[in-house]
């Protein structure tokens, strides 16, 4: 069996005001990605840009964002990930960066990883809180929170990959 | 100065004294200069070396359509950094390369390219089309690993 | 990270590094293994007068003729192969014709005839030859070498007819060629010149005087292998002529140096090693501050072969140079280069 290699890099936008990030679409970010490998590589790298480069998944609540690249060039795309210094969307630029987390082969590890980050995080907040009530709000928040939904919403994305991979 | 690094590659063609100086330096004493003669015998030494020219070297001419078109060797210099920031972006257009020599004239320049960057550098050549808005194109004559058959080219005989 | 699209063509380079005085020295065989050679350039550091000594040596390179529109299977002619090849030392080779592109022909001291022919040229010759190494895969040249004087290519015989009449009614192949005999052989190629169109070439001499080129003068046989691609960096940029930017590398007036670089183009057939000796002889064991000489020949670019028969093509770097170091305690730095996808040198 052959198949089509890709790299995902996992990717969170980091924004000094969070409620900036629910400005944000998949559509936005890709436009930001290929203006930044187009000042970066050129005609080149904009033309390598558009050989199965796309957003896979974008979590507008926790500023994730799943690139994928062609495996072949994924280095040269990712060297102008750090020049990206805003994304615009709806006529109004957000100031950000792009920080890798993690670079996988495929989307079920980086949605692994992804898992493990952020109960990581979790339990660096979790003792930060200062009293039980701003715990208990936390923890109502995980369970009230859509979640789930959006884990299913990966996991078929996932399969769908899956598929169209054998 | 339009040969920035040229002359750090020449570094033992300065004058005399310096020159040997920093020969001597370079050997860090191992042996010294009409030191003990070597003996003829034994020293037969081959050595093949593969792919390790640091440099590639190319032999090119502008060709435009107005042929009175003056344009000098910074313009030219300036005019493949386009070209290379066009194709390549910010991170091709910091490509090393020098224009060792070049006749206004004929518009002919010899370039020196760090090897791995020759192919970028050649193919931004190709992809060059336009000069001050009218159209031109680089004629790629000869390219070597080596400077020394750029002045030797046996397609330059001319017997009429 | 650096954008590379792909690598750079393939380059190889030979340094020998030895002396003249070891009874097994093979600078002269390794040497005339380039059989067509198009300039020959000589560095003489330190030396403020015209190299009179050198002269006679640089004149004395044989004249050569171009033949017009000769058609190849004139090289067959009975009378031509028993007066000139079979004797040996007869270089041809066509003229303007492009390794990459046309069908180039080559006639070799040794009596070797190598064609290099694209495809449809190779079919309809009919003649046995094998794909070239250079696009071996898409088969779409071929190389044909005949040896004139095998036994199987006695004039009359099957091998001989079957490739003049190839040569003759079948691909009828013209070339404008470059014919040279060794000195004193010229009267054997009279009958083949006065049937058609030639003129008489020679080489010309081309010398000047480089006052402010400081030579490194510390320059000596202890030149290590990783140095090499400066020394021959070096050698080029005299021999181009490029001139450094700003004064500051002129030297003090006590030290101004001379050198002569003596060019030869359009030397054609034979290989220089007569040069060596001279130089070495004359040269060199006057005492200098510079104590070397450098002695460069250029191959044909479009030559069908380089060293020995070794196949030769210019897909993209088409080089097959050498460039030879003399000292003054007679050792020597032989560099040969060879192009992107030649064999390497001996």
């Amino acid at each position: 069996m052959v198949r089509v290699k890709s790299r995902y890099l996992l990717c969170e936008v980091n924004v000094s005001n969070r409620s900036s990030l629910l400005h944000l679409d998949d559509r936005a970010v890709a436009a930001a990605v290929k203006a930044a490998v187009a000042r970066t590589h050129g005609d080149y790298g904009a033309a390598l840009c558009s050989i199965r480069f796309c957003v896979k998944y974008l979590n507008a609540h926790t500023g994730i964002v799943l690139l994928r690249f062609p495996k072949k060039f994924y280095r040269l795309l990712w060297s102008a990930l750090p020049f990206i210094t805003g994304i615009e969307t709806r006529g109004q630029k957000i100031p950000c960066f792009l920080n890798c987390l993690h670079v996988g082969g495929t989307i079920r590890t980086c949605q692994k990883f992804l898992i493990q980050y952020n109960k990581h995080q979790l339990h660096q907040m979790l003792p930060k809180c200062k009293n039980k009530e701003e715990k208990n709000e936390v923890r109502r928040a995980i369970l009230s929170c859509s979640l789930t939904g959006e884990k299913m919403g990966l996991k078929g994305e996932e399969s769908e990959e899956e598929r169209a991979n054998t | 100065m339009p040969f920035p690094s040229f002359r750090k590659a020449l570094w033992w063609s300065g004058p005399v004294a310096p020159a040997g100086r920093s020969w001597l330096l370079f050997y860090g004493g191992i042996r010294r200069m009409n030191g003990a003669k070597k003996s003829h015998e034994s020293d037969y030494q081959r050595v093949v070396l593969k792919n390790s020219s640091p440099y590639h070297y190319m032999k090119v001419s502008l060709e435009l359509e107005d042929e009175s078109t003056k344009v000098s060797a910074v313009e030219l210099k300036h005019f493949i950094i386009t070209g290379l920031k066009s194709l390549f972006g910010e991170v091709g257009a910091a490509l090393d390369f020098d224009v060792l020599k070049y006749s206004e004239d004929t518009r002919t320049a010899f370039l020196r390219v760090p090897s791995r960057g020759l192919v970028n550098l050649w193919s931004s050549l190709t992809l060059l089309g336009s000069y001050q808005s009218q159209a031109c194109a680089f004629r790629v004559l000869q390219v070597s690993s080596f400077l020394l058959p750029l002045t030797g080219n046996s397609r330059e005989l001319l017997l009429d | 990270v650096m954008v590379s699209v792909s690598r750079p063509p393939r380059s190889v380079l030979v340094c020998d590094s030895s002396t003249f005085l070891h009874e097994k020295n093979r600078v002269t065989t390794q040497v005339e293994q380039l059989h067509f050679n198009y300039k020959v350039s000589l560095l003489l550091p330190e030396c403020s007068s015209a190299p009179s000594h050198l002269d006679g040596v640089l004149n004395g390179f044989s004249s050569f003729y171009l033949i017009r529109n000769l058609p190849i299977y004139e090289l067959l002619d009975r009378d031509f192969l028993q007066s000139a090849v079979f004797q040996g030392s007869v270089y041809g080779l066509s003229y303007r014709t492009r390794i990459d592109e046309d069908n180039c022909v080559a006639l070799m001291p040794d009596g070797h005839l190598v064609l290099s022919l694209d495809k449809d040229s190779f079919e309809v010759l009919g003649v046995e030859g094998k794909p070239s190494r250079f696009n071996h895969r898409t088969k779409s040249r071929f190389v044909v070498s005949v040896d004139l004087c095998d036994g199987s290519m006695a004039p009359g015989g099957r091998g001989y007819q079957r490739l003049h009449t190839g040569l003759r009614s079948r691909l009828q192949m013209k070339a404008d060629f470059l014919l040279s005999h060794h000195p004193g052989g010229g009267a054997s190629l009279q009958a083949l010149l006065s049937r058609y169109d030639w003129s008489e070439h020679r080489p010309a001499v081309s010398s000047r005087t480089l006052t402010d080129l400081s030579c490194p003068t510390l320059l000596t046989s202890d030149l290590q292998p990783r140095d090499s691609h400066s020394v021959l960096e070096w050698l080029g940029a005299v021999d181009a002529a490029i001139t450094e930017d700003g004064g500051e590398l002129r030297s003090e007036p006590d030290q101004v140096s001379w050198s002569r670089p003596a060019a030869v183009p359009g030397v054609f057939s034979g290989a220089p090693s007569h040069l060596c000796l001279p130089v070495r002889r004359r040269h060199l064991e006057q005492p200098r501050l510079a104590s070397w000489a450098s002695l460069t020949v250029h191959g044909f670019a479009d030559s069908p072969v380089c060293w020995g028969r070794d196949e030769h093509g210019a897909l993209k770097v088409g080089e097959n140079f050498y460039s030879l170091l003399m000292f003054q305690d007679h050792s020597y730095q032989l560099y040969l280069a060879a192009g992107a996808h030649d064999s390497c040198p001996p």
